[in-house]
């Protein structure tokens, strides 16, 4: 049952909310809005606590067997995974216990061989009392690794419903928790999403322990830091904040951490649900952290001085603080030659102006500034246009929305489909389009252009903001033309100019200008030369590497009686 | 607060939109791209507007030379008279169903017949049409203008095209005589500037440019021969390889390459304007018709050449000068810092000095036959 004071708070707030709605009717807001605006967000905040006390119960185990067995059936309403096995504890004591798991959850090998066996074959004759029953199988008798012990039954639950094995023992008011957890998990995979030609390609699974070991593994050092914690009232998802510690900036960490903790909500179901409680512009186009499920990758983000969010249950975890440039690095970048990292570092950036400024520039061109076109192309245009009915914004609009189309047919179908959907797309549907009449060959070139330029975006949640103001860059670009899309370009470098997540500006290290930062943004430098960590992060050291000049050179000679000259 | 913030934000986008114009835009397909523009006298006093437009073959086809475009008709032609350039206008457009676009202009072509009065009100109109394009190249023709914008080139099939790539005069080596939009523009607000436009004249396949007609007061005053536009290329520092001939015991000699850098100085000595005009030439020579020592050669051909070029020059901008003709616009200057003193200025330019001087520095290179 919830506390009285709780329903208390609750009703209090609900009251004042009623009383900021009157306000708010009589335009008499005044200086009180701010306060109850606080009370409006602890109201909601109080109302899914409640739901978790209210689910949770004050209720204890007080060692009565079939009390224990009925509440566990009740609990999850006679579901078939949850087993509950009664048996004699000892095989001289025959003392009454019970155990319940969740199969499929737990590990059967570690419940059958180190705890029930052990049990039931307990030596000893005389029944002792309860407590040392229960201090036998506590101390001496279950073999499994990490034991805790309880009498709330809101910590029975969930501890059982996440894969620890319950033993009750009759008549003592404290149930045993045996840590059985062994989930179904994938195998390590290679990573598909962010693929590289060379490097590692190993990627996170599903599973939350097994993230921290992969880690551990990439960073062997105790600096190296996993802060648990647990979010969403009923799915109690586990998180791990996973930081370099000494290298981290501290008020970044507190305030990540004060994030998670202010997460309050039902469910948690992966990485996503929980990153968007943690950014402070939540309506921001721009992406404020970055989801990666590369080990390697996340192991150099940490490195760098960054902070990871491990969520149990999704390979995806969560990087932060991120600035723009930080989207347009790969892992790939660094397993190969700095010259062929640079280079393609720098072709995402032609890539991406190209993908963006394309189309818009051809609308503006075709139907605004028809002087600013060189005369040539304009005629060869005029004549790739000779019986399209449609201006050339429409062209621009008809062939985009096919582009998206094919592309989201193409991530909704099995790879192999996708393939030949591709070849449908550019072939066929480019093809028959044009010999339509429906579009012009010069739109179909600068299409293909722009859905490449776009795709060429590293992480895909920095290409879906382009996405969206390539379309503003078409409006823009219609009305206003060349001017428009100056407009809206000088719009959109303002937006990012004045955004800071994590109190990190978007745009460093280009503005505010850090020319100590430039060696590892559009180029790469190579290793020795990166001494020190980018400042987005605010590292506590910056001094990443000590400085190191090249090897002296030398020559081999043939070794002394040799012939060979 | 936040209403009026609000309020002036829509109003200032509005106005933004509004002022923009984006209403007018129309997109390519609604417009007719204007690629030649000509303007001759019409009977009765009018101005006849000539607008040389591609067809969808010669849109298709743009790069292409003549030979390769079949036998349909890379241009049509419209034509527009009326008391006015504007009114021509009008009456051109009413005859079409597109928009008749001036933004991407490559030449204009002026006849050598129009009066005065017509040439002022043409130029007047082109400085008023916004959207003109003011770096088309102008020229003027004493052949008849709708001649000239259907003359075929050999080497595209869009004149305009070959026409604003070829400014060189044929039979005066390689004479730089682009003019453009803005010169004629400008001859208009300065009355001290005198307009030279490059003629144009059409052949049995393609043009021919090779002298050039001087403007004073909105008409043609002078129209220099082959070899005076050759000489005229010198004095401007417009020729990049030029050719002089020259007799060497009866033996023909040429020098090649001449390019020439101006200098120019002026001053008032009593009352009398001298003008100085110094050349800094250079030329090459590759065959002399006997085998001597190089310096020897060399110094009497430098020596020919600085002769040849000073006499002519200074004959040239003499004759000009005697009309009152001022290719360099020193006179622009002059009334620039003194603007009623144009009388003043004309009189003692007809009257000026000339001195022609001429550094010549010239390389053996050798015979490369």
């Amino acid at each position: 049952m919830p506390s009285p004071q709780l329903s208390g708070a609750a009703g209090v707030a609900r009251r004042l909310i009623h009383l900021r709605r009157w306000l708010v009717k009589r335009r008499r807001k005044g200086q009180v809005t701010d306060l109850l605006r606080a009370l409006e967000a602890l109201d909601s905040t109080l109302a899914v606590a409640l739901r978790g006390v209210r689910r949770r119960g004050g209720m204890r185990f007080d060692g009565d067997l079939n009390a224990a067995r009925t509440h566990l059936k009740a609990m999850l309403d006679q579901s078939p995974d949850l087993i509950v096995r009664s048996f004699w504890l000892g095989k001289g004591w025959r003392w009454p216990a019970l155990i319940a798991f969740v199969d499929g959850l737990s590990d059967n090998e570690m419940i059958d061989q180190d705890t029930v066996q052990r049990l039931m074959d307990a030596p000893g004759e005389d029944p002792p009392t309860p407590t040392d029953v229960f201090d036998a199988a506590r101390t001496q008798l279950i073999t499994a690794g990490h034991l805790t012990t309880t009498a709330v039954w809101s910590k029975i639950e969930t501890k059982v419903l996440s894969g620890n094995a319950a033993v009750f023992v009759a008549g003592n008011a404290s149930v045993i928790l045996v840590d059985t957890v062994k989930y179904p998990a994938r195998a390590i995979p290679a990573t598909n999403i962010e693929p590289a030609v060379r490097g590692p390609q190993e990627a996170f699974n599903e599973v939350g322990l097994t993230h921290m070991d992969q880690l551990r593994r990439w960073i062997r050092s105790p600096l190296l830091h996993f802060d648990q914690h647990t979010v969403g009232v009923i799915s109690h998802t586990p998180i791990m904040v996973a930081y370099l510690d000494g290298i981290v900036n501290q008020d970044l960490l507190a305030r990540v951490i004060d994030r998670v903790e202010g997460v309050n909500r039902d469910v948690i179901t992966r990485a996503n649900d929980l990153a968007e409680y943690l950014v402070e512009h939540r309506f921001s186009l721009f992406p404020q952290y970055r989801l990666s499920d590369r080990v390697d990758w996340v192991a150099r983000e940490l490195a760098q001085g960054k902070i990871a969010i491990l969520v149990d249950n999704d390979p995806f975890s969560v990087l932060l603080p991120m600035t723009l440039m930080d989207f347009y690095k790969t892992s790939q970048d660094y397993s190969v030659s700095w010259w062929d990292g640079t280079l393609v570092r720098i072709i995402r950036l032609v890539a991406l102006l190209l993908g963006l400024y394309l189309m818009p520039l051809y609308i503006a061109l075709t139907s605004v500034n028809l002087n600013l076109m060189p005369t040539m192309l304009l005629l060869t245009i005029d004549g790739s246009r000779a019986g399209v009915p449609f201006p050339p914004v429409a062209e621009v609009v008809i062939m985009y929305v096919i582009i998206e189309i094919l592309r989201e047919a193409a991530n909704r179908l099995p790879k192999e489909l996708a393939v030949t959907l591709g070849t449908v797309g550019a072939v066929v549907v480019g093809t028959a389009i044009v010999r339509a009449g429906i579009v012009d060959d010069v739109m179909i070139v600068s299409a293909t252009l722009t859905a490449l330029g776009l795709f060429t975006t590293p992480s895909f949640e920095m290409s879906t903001p382009w996405r969206w103001l390539f379309w503003v860059m078409v409006i823009g670009a219609y009305a206003l033309g060349v001017f428009g899309i100056l407009l809206v370009t000088v719009g959109i470098v303002a937006y990012l100019a004045g955004l800071e997540p994590f109190g990190i500006p978007y745009l460093t290290p280009f503005g505010p200008l850090r020319t100590q930062s430039w060696a590892d943004a559009w180029i790469r430098a190579p290793m020795p030369n990166l001494l020190r960590r980018p400042t987005s992060a605010r590292p506590e050291i910056r001094q990443a590497a000590s400085s190191n000049t090249p090897p002296d050179r030398f020559h081999l000679r043939p070794p002394k009686g040799s012939s060979t000259p | 607060m936040m209403r009026n913030r609000r309020k002036l934000v829509l109003t200032a986008l509005l106005g933004a939109l509004m002022l923009s114009g984006c209403a007018d835009n129309r997109p390519l397909n609604h417009r007719a791209l204007v690629l030649g523009l000509g303007f001759a006298p019409a009977p009765h006093g009018q101005i006849s507007m000539i607008f040389q437009i591609p067809t969808l073959t010669g849109l298709a086809r743009p790069s292409m030379g003549n030979s390769k475009s079949g036998s349909s008709p890379t241009t049509f032609i419209l034509t527009g008279s009326g008391p006015t350039a504007a009114r021509a206008f009008t009456h051109a457009q009413a005859d079409i169903n597109k928009d008749l676009y001036l933004g991407q202009l490559q030449t204009l072509i002026l006849s050598t017949h129009l009066s005065a009065s017509q040439f002022r009100n043409i130029a007047d109109t082109l400085i008023r049409m916004g959207t003109l394009d003011k770096t088309a190249y102008a020229m003027a023709t004493s052949a008849p203008v709708q001649k000239v914008l259907t003359a075929k080139s050999q080497t595209t099939s869009l004149a305009p095209l070959y026409v604003s790539t070829g400014f060189w005069c044929a039979h005066c080596q390689v004479v730089d005589l682009k003019r453009q939009m803005w010169d004629v523009e400008q001859a208009q607000f300065a009355p001290a500037r005198n307009l030279w436009l490059p003629l144009i004249k059409p052949i049995g396949v393609g043009f021919q440019i090779q002298s050039v007609v001087f403007y004073q007061g909105n008409r043609v005053a002078r129209i220099l021969s082959h070899h005076q536009t050759s000489v005229l290329g010198y004095v401007l520092g417009r020729t990049s390889k030029g050719t002089i001939d020259l007799s060497w015991h009866g033996q023909s000699v040429s020098v090649d390459s001449l390019q020439a850098k101006p200098r120019l100085s002026a001053e008032w000595k009593r009352s009398r304007l001298y003008l100085g005009v110094n050349l800094a030439v250079t030329g090459n020579v590759y065959s002399f018709p006997i085998p001597l020592s190089v310096q020897p050669h060399l110094a009497w051909l430098t020596k020919a050449v600085k002769h040849e070029l000073t006499v002519q020059c200074r004959q040239l901008l003499q004759s000009l000068g005697r009309q009152g003709l001022d290719p360099f616009s020193w006179g622009n200057a002059y009334v620039w810092q003194h603007p009623h003193a144009l009388k003043r200025w004309l009189d003692a330019y007809r009257h000026a000095v000339w001195k022609v001087t001429a550094h010549v520095q010239l390389r053996q290179l050798g015979d490369t036959t």
